[in-house]
């Protein structure tokens, strides 16, 4: 294989590919990336044997080849190697492979392509096309409340699925841990019997939005109920699913929360911070009483020590006290992004919900604590 | 202070293959699979929560059968299906059941009844229903032995899709819980409670704040 | 990394059965394959994994199976700690738990998902209790095989979930087949040497082979002659066995058990020629003279006392040496 290319282009795509490769690994040819010199195509893939990306990109190609070598000294390298500079592969047998940039040059064991494994693109059921920014504002939006515990694996990922509300059909996304709920909702002309509910692991979603924030497109994705391939412009992400049952979240969702309020969401938000001081893991409470255009936040420690604010809202509904884990409330708000966000409540042991009018899709439920 | 947490509700998988087979079930187990043509009219006694709907579902699909709630009386009698009561002594209406127990007997049909009850413990009004049911054959679930519970806790567990990282968890069950089947139904309730709301692996120590 | 050989010689019938019933018609997911270490249970298991893939489900990948890079296949077995660079002595949780992500996530093709223990009798409590779990609930389409050298190191409930298959050690006529394999030129009176010193377990004889089984033998025979305390053989000796690996120690120390238990019986009067297939009868017939049966039974007896410690605390391979062959009256 003899290959040349611009460092910035090589640098990027081997990044997509090498932030999967775990550093250490036991079985030495998967910390490796394979490089597939082709058609003036220089194509970069690594697997971590849970999800695969391939990265494809134009180069010259002088004599066609593959090769594996360690994707992470690989990618030090490029990255080290300075911006605009021509970076040449070489590789006669396989077994050595030269990297020439400038003046620099280095030399890497290779390990047989034949042990490498290619989990193949095949012919998935279902298809769905979407634009990459919209995809990733639904990621954004939800992903922070995606449970790191590992006891329930079902809840180690995002909830991708279609479903009919109102005549209308959505791809419905939905995150939960236990104590908080995601989802949004985004219009789209698949038919809910033809795609499969799956759940995403955490791990490919990160990657999926490192693909998603560079490129502006239309992406394709591919899905069966034990696989999800996504094409994103010149690169292919393929991963496993969760093989769980998501719970069903729509019994969670309060419907007749009748207490709203209306509250500018920068203010609440700073508040919420300040009286969030004096709390701690332990006791990470916020009380809340809400009164007619009026709440009132207090904390505590086990210390004595207390916090306490007053807020204008726009609230006519009943008098309710109650608490809310400080932590949650904040990272709610601040995936919000309006002046003013509606807070609903039904009563001092029931979820809030939250919304937005600029973002009609998407809510977000929390849970009390017992106060 | 507790962190509230959503109730999910989980369903059991109530299908054969999540039925676990030990010696105290065994007897009811092998009536509910053994497809047997000969004795057309059964009851399983169990105490509560020991998977007699479990029994009488996998029952049902084998034997093609209906489950019968009082709504269903007209439809019952007006077709040729075997025929499923859970907890047959809830909501007893002895009429209705007399005439089902005839229906069936008059059509060569099977009926299976469930009870955590026992016939002698209830007054019936009519005597023919009585000794109806005593003609039937009776099938018992026994309380739980070790193998029994240690497999309840697995089932139970993995029906909600809990990951236990230590079996070691079990034995330390096993040495503390009361044995009945209601308390493992409830302590792995308890158990899954704890674990969400506090986002705790399922540990020894975790389980002893509940033991 | 050791290079599994994709070539499988005997257990042919085992090999037929199940692969065509362990995965339909088995009861269990899991699989317990014993038999004495080295008798080829590991090349067995690859080679049962790639027929069934290939057999089965048109999959033609056998070079990721032995790269045990196949997406769905993980082989655990004990590996080198990073920190120390050594070889852990068991299996870890932490390599038990790793399974639970690949079982617990989809597999990416039709094919079933295979999990090796290489070991068994590797695992220590806390992974064993792990991986029973993994065990007790059984998902679709995971199989586990467990290797192990000695069925009682395994924990009774984990033996009990698993459907058990014993692997003897080959014949003669195999056992010479699978040596030259790996030393084509070897003589016909090493392999008889090796197969009395393996007890058949071509694994051990190619570990001993590699490893100049025949100067160790030889450099003991010139020890059990000698007739001073302390002398320069000894120490020489102890020098050279001293720097070996823990397995290379364990393998000596296996040898000469063999052999000292071998005199005992000499002197006992009992007839070995028959035990032995190579002059190794002789050589022990030989020494036999030198050594009465006291200062054999006090080697046993500290090797018995504190071999295993040697190991846990990592002891000095030298002064342990020198110590045995002090227990040698003369």
């Amino acid at each position: 294989m003899k290959i040349s290319v611009e460092k910035s282009s090589i640098f990027k795509s081997l990044s997509y590919v090498q932030s999967i490769v775990e550093k250490k690994n036991t079985i030495p040819v998967l910390s490796n990336v394979l490089i597939q010199a082709k058609d003036n195509n220089l194509i970069l893939s690594a697997t971590d044997m849970d999800i695969s990306i391939t990265a494809q990109l134009n180069c010259n190609v002088i004599e066609e080849g593959f090769v594996t070598v360690s994707a992470h000294t690989l990618y030090d390298i490029i990255r080290k190697l300075p911006d605009g500079n021509e970076v040449e592969f070489i590789s006669n047998d396989g077994k050595i492979f030269s990297i020439r940039s400038g003046k620099s040059k280095f030399s890497l064991g290779c390990l047989p392509k034949e042990d490498f494994p290619i989990i193949e693109v095949d012919k998935l059921k279902s298809e769905i096309s979407i634009q990459s920014q919209e995809l990733l504002k639904l990621i954004e939006k939800t992903r922070f409340a995606i449970s790191n515990e590992e006891t329930r694996y079902f809840l180690n990922g995002i909830y991708f699925h279609m479903r009919e509300s109102g005549g209308n059909q959505y791809i419905s996304i939905v995150a939960t841990d236990g104590h908080r709920l995601a989802k949004i909702d985004y219009e789209s002309n698949n038919k809910p019997e033809d795609i499969p509910g799956v759940i995403i692991p955490k791990k490919t979603i990160n990657e999926l939005c490192k693909l998603l924030s560079d490129y502006n497109g239309t992406i394709k994705i591919d899905l069966d109920p034990n696989k999800i391939i996504f094409f994103i412009d010149k690169s292919v992400l393929i991963s496993k699913l969760i093989d769980g049952n998501f719970p069903d979240y729509q019994r969670v969702i309060p419907k007749d929360n009748k207490n709203i309020m209306t509250i500018n969401r920068n203010d609440f938000c700073m508040a919420v911070d300040r009286v969030s001081t004096i709390t701690n893991e332990k006791s990470p409470v916020i009380k809340f009483r809400l009164l007619k255009d009026l709440m009132n936040m207090t904390s505590a420690d086990s210390e004595n020590g207390l916090a306490t604010e007053d807020i204008i809202t726009e609230y006519s509904g009943e008098e309710i006290e109650i608490g809310f884990n400080s932590k949650y409330i904040l990272e709610m708000i601040n995936h919000l992004t309006d002046e003013k966000i509606k807070l609903s409540f039904n009563d001092s042991s029931s979820p809030v919900i939250a919304t937005e009018d600029s973002n009609q899709n998407l809510i977000y439920v929390l849970m009390p604590m017992r106060v | 202070m507790k962190q509230k947490i959503f109730d999910y509700d989980i369903p059991s998988k109530l299908d054969i293959e999540n039925f676990y087979v030990s010696k105290p079930n065994i007897e009811a187990y092998n009536y509910v699979t053994s497809n047997n043509q000969i004795i057309k009219q059964t009851i399983i006694f169990g105490p509560n929560k020991s998977g007699k709907t479990h029994l009488g579902l996998i029952w049902k699909n084998n034997n093609n059968a209906i489950i019968f709630n009082d709504k269903k009386y007209e439809y019952a009698l007006n077709n040729r299906k075997n025929i499923f009561i859970d907890n047959f002594f809830e909501n007893l209406d002895e009429e209705q059941l007399f005439h089902i127990i005839n229906h069936c007997a008059n059509h060569n049909l099977k009926i299976l009844l469930t009870s955590n009850k026992l016939l002698n413990d209830y007054k019936f009004k009519y005597l023919d229903l009585s000794s109806r049911l005593k003609s039937f054959n009776f099938i018992n679930i026994n309380i739980p032995n070790d193998e029994l519970i240690h497999n309840l806790l697995i089932k139970l567990l993995s029906d909600k899709q809990i990951i236990i990282h230590n079996s070691e968890i079990f034995s330390f069950i096993l040495k503390r819980i009361n044995r009945t089947y209601e308390n493992i139904y409830s302590l792995v309730e308890k158990i899954d409670k704890l674990s969400l709301e506090k986002k705790r692996q399922l540990t020894i120590p975790l389980i002893r704040e509940l033991l | 990394m050791e290079i599994i050989s994709q070539h499988l010689i005997g257990y042919e019938n085992h090999l037929e059965n199940l692969s065509n019933n362990l995965i339909i018609k088995s009861s269990s997911n899991s699989f317990i394959f014993y038999g004495n270490k080295g008798i080829g249970k590991n090349t067995f298991t690859h080679c049962l994994i790639n027929k069934i893939f290939s057999d089965k489900f048109n999959e033609s990948k056998s070079n990721l199976l032995y790269a045990n890079s196949h997406p769905n296949f993980r082989y655990i077995s004990k590996i080198i700690d990073e920190k120390s660079n050594k070889l852990n002595s068991n299996i870890k949780i932490d390599q038990i738990r790793k399974i639970e992500s690949f079982i617990y996530q989809s597999s990416l093709n039709k094919l079933p998902k295979f999990i090796i223990i290489d070991s068994a009798d590797d695992l220590n409590i806390s992974s064993s209790n792990s991986l029973l779990k993994l065990l007790e609930e059984p998902k679709n389409n995971s199989y586990f095989i467990l290797i192990v050298h000695q069925l009682f190191n395994i924990m009774p409930t984990i033996r009990s979930r698993c459907i058990k298959f014993k692997f003897s050690h080959p014949s003669l006529e195999n056992f010479d087949k699978i040596i030259r394999q790996s030393f084509p030129d070897i003589k016909e009176k090493d392999i008889s040497l090796l197969y009395d010193l393996s007890n058949g377990s071509p694994g051990l004889a190619i570990q001993l082979y590699s490893n100049n089984i025949k100067d160790l033998l030889d450099n003991l025979l010139i020890i059990f002659n000698e007739k001073n305390n302390l002398s320069k053989e000894i120490i020489n000796f102890s020098e050279i066995v001293g720097i070996y690996t823990n397995d290379q120690f364990k393998l000596f120390l296996s040898i000469l058990k063999l052999i000292l238990i071998n005199i005992l019986k000499v002197n006992l009067g009992i007839n070995i020629k028959k035990y032995f297939l190579s002059n190794l009868s002789d050589t022990i017939h030989s020494i036999s003279k030198n050594i009465n049966n006291k200062s054999i039974l006090t080697i046993l007896d500290y090797l018995k006392l504190n071999e295993n410690d040697l190991y846990i605390f990592n002891l000095d391979k030298k002064i342990f040496s020198i110590n045995i062959f002090n227990g040698i009256s003369k």
